[in-house]
């Protein structure tokens, strides 16, 4: 029998199918795991990030509700894993600051070094982060990993609210040019 | 051109926008050729930094632990406008279900409600009670599941939960009597919109001091609903019952604002 395609396995899933979510998730739980890993840097919340999409895309409404315009399957799933991610690291931001009073409020971020740190090995996105400008890293630190809103970023980086988009592409950009210098890898598009 | 939703599109991508804007924005995607491109563009950059990461070996048993809890979901209705959340007291919906289905409810009896004017409910609870029968429906249905020795669910006592401030919005709080315990089911319609991590928490009031009884998200419409298990600890009476607006889940004592209550 033929692999069954991803929107075959959402059409079916949209039927309530249960095998069909077992094989998505199957096909998934690695990419998306790594990937909540590395948004989250917490094994436990990861696994939340997951329950909290594979919920989403099982009841199939708002956030979980996959039309062909959003791109890719696999893209979409990664989108809605990236904002499962920001979510809760908000939740958690809000948490802290509960426990820890008013102060930590006020205190810096981690740097990009911590957010991303990888306990196991680096890997060529950290290769290539560390190549940008601080100013750059910060960038992606703050909106990519962060999920920061764009007011929050003008305020932490102390520059207008007008520029924040302007910088966040160009340390896109340039991460960008970074990972296809040290290329290697071929990746599916 | 150059509108104000052109400004929009990093709280778009980080999915910071309120539903309202969130809706808003989309419009005006459809219609601004340069917010297309640039969205474009960003999700490019964007799309596929992940492939650049190492993979990470998931932790054992995730699997089995995530797909349970997908299809638990299964029977709980969650394409009905209300949702059961978790109880935010005990945080577990599986510990919470468990509870429900052993009976392990009641604590407060039913003189709780003594006091309740009845009469009070008016024709304008129509809607709301519409709504009952499917939680009764879904409770039942959620007992069956978890036990053989199910008993049924009939409604006892309720009473109405007015608006205390300009958002609006009714409630019906309802007393629903089981062979060995109780369970108090909260309702409400018409409520302002949540933002960000706001929930509404149900609070039972003693004297001065409020008791968490459940938190609950609203639809589009502002409908809500949410079911708490009455503890067994002794003969202990409420004076009030109040639905607040809190900036985040889990908090112990209000934060936000009262919107619903009534006296008991
Ligand atoms: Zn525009």
């Amino acid at each position: 029998m033929a692999k069954q395609t991803d929107l075959e396995l959402y059409e079916l899933i949209k039927t309530k199918d249960k095998s069909a979510l077992e094989t998505l998730y199957s096909r998934y739980e690695k990419l998306l795991y790594s990937f909540a890993y590395r948004m989250t840097n917490d094994k436990q919340a990861a696994e939340e990030v997951m329950q909290d999409v594979f919920v989403k895309l099982w009841r199939g409404r708002g956030a979980g509700h996959y039309v062909k315009e959003r791109g890719k399957f696999s893209s979409w799933l990664l989108t809605i894993t990236r904002n499962a991610s920001i979510d809760l690291l908000r939740k958690k931001k809000v948490q802290e600051v509960e426990w820890d009073g008013r102060d930590s409020l006020n205190e810096d971020l981690p740097g990009v070094e911590q957010v991303i740190e990888d306990k196991e090995e680096r890997d060529q996105l950290r290769n290539a982060i560390d190549t940008l400008p601080d100013e750059q890293q910060r960038m992606i630190c703050l909106f990519y990993f962060q999920g920061l809103s764009q007011r929050e970023i003008a305020e932490k980086c102390d520059i207008p609210l007008g520029t924040v988009k302007g910088r966040v592409r160009l340390a896109l950009k340039k991460l960008r040019e970074h990972l296809e210098k040290e290329g290697g890898i071929v990746h599916e598009r | 051109m150059n509108d104000k939703y052109c400004g929009k599109i990093i709280d778009y991508i980080n999915d910071q926008l309120t539903d309202k804007e969130k809706q808003e924005f989309e419009k005006h995607l459809n219609e601004c050729p340069d917010c297309q491109e640039e969205l474009q563009e960003l999700e490019d950059l964007m799309g596929d930094i992940p492939s650049y990461m190492n993979e990470v070996t998931p932790p054992p048993g995730m699997r089995e632990r995530v797909l349970d809890e997908v299809f638990s979901e299964e029977d709980s209705k969650s394409d009905e406008p209300l949702r059961i959340e978790k109880n935010a007291r005990t945080g577990k919906w599986k510990a919470w279900a468990g509870a429900l289905a052993a009976g392990l409810l009641l604590s407060i009896g039913v003189n709780v409600f003594t006091g309740i004017q009845l009469n009070q409910l008016a024709s304008q609870n129509e809607k709301l009670e519409s709504n009952l029968t499917d939680i009764q429906v879904a409770l039942s249905e959620l007992q069956e599941r978890q036990t053989d020795q199910s008993s049924p669910v009939k409604p006892s006592q309720r009473t109405q939960l007015a608006s205390t401030g300009e958002g609006g919005g009714e409630g019906l709080a309802t007393l629903i009597e089981r062979k060995i315990g109780q369970e108090l089911l909260i309702q409400v319609q018409d409520l302002a919109q949540l933002e960000g991590d706001e929930v509404y928490q149900v609070w039972l009031i003693d004297g001065e001091t409020p008791e968490p009884a459940g938190s609950f998200m609203t639809d589009a419409s502002g409908n809500g609903a949410v079911t708490f298990t009455l503890e067994e600890d002794g003969n202990k009476s409420w004076d009030a019952i109040a639905v607040s607006k809190e900036p985040q889940p889990n908090n112990t004592t209000p934060q936000g604002d009262i919107v619903l209550q009534s006296e008991l």
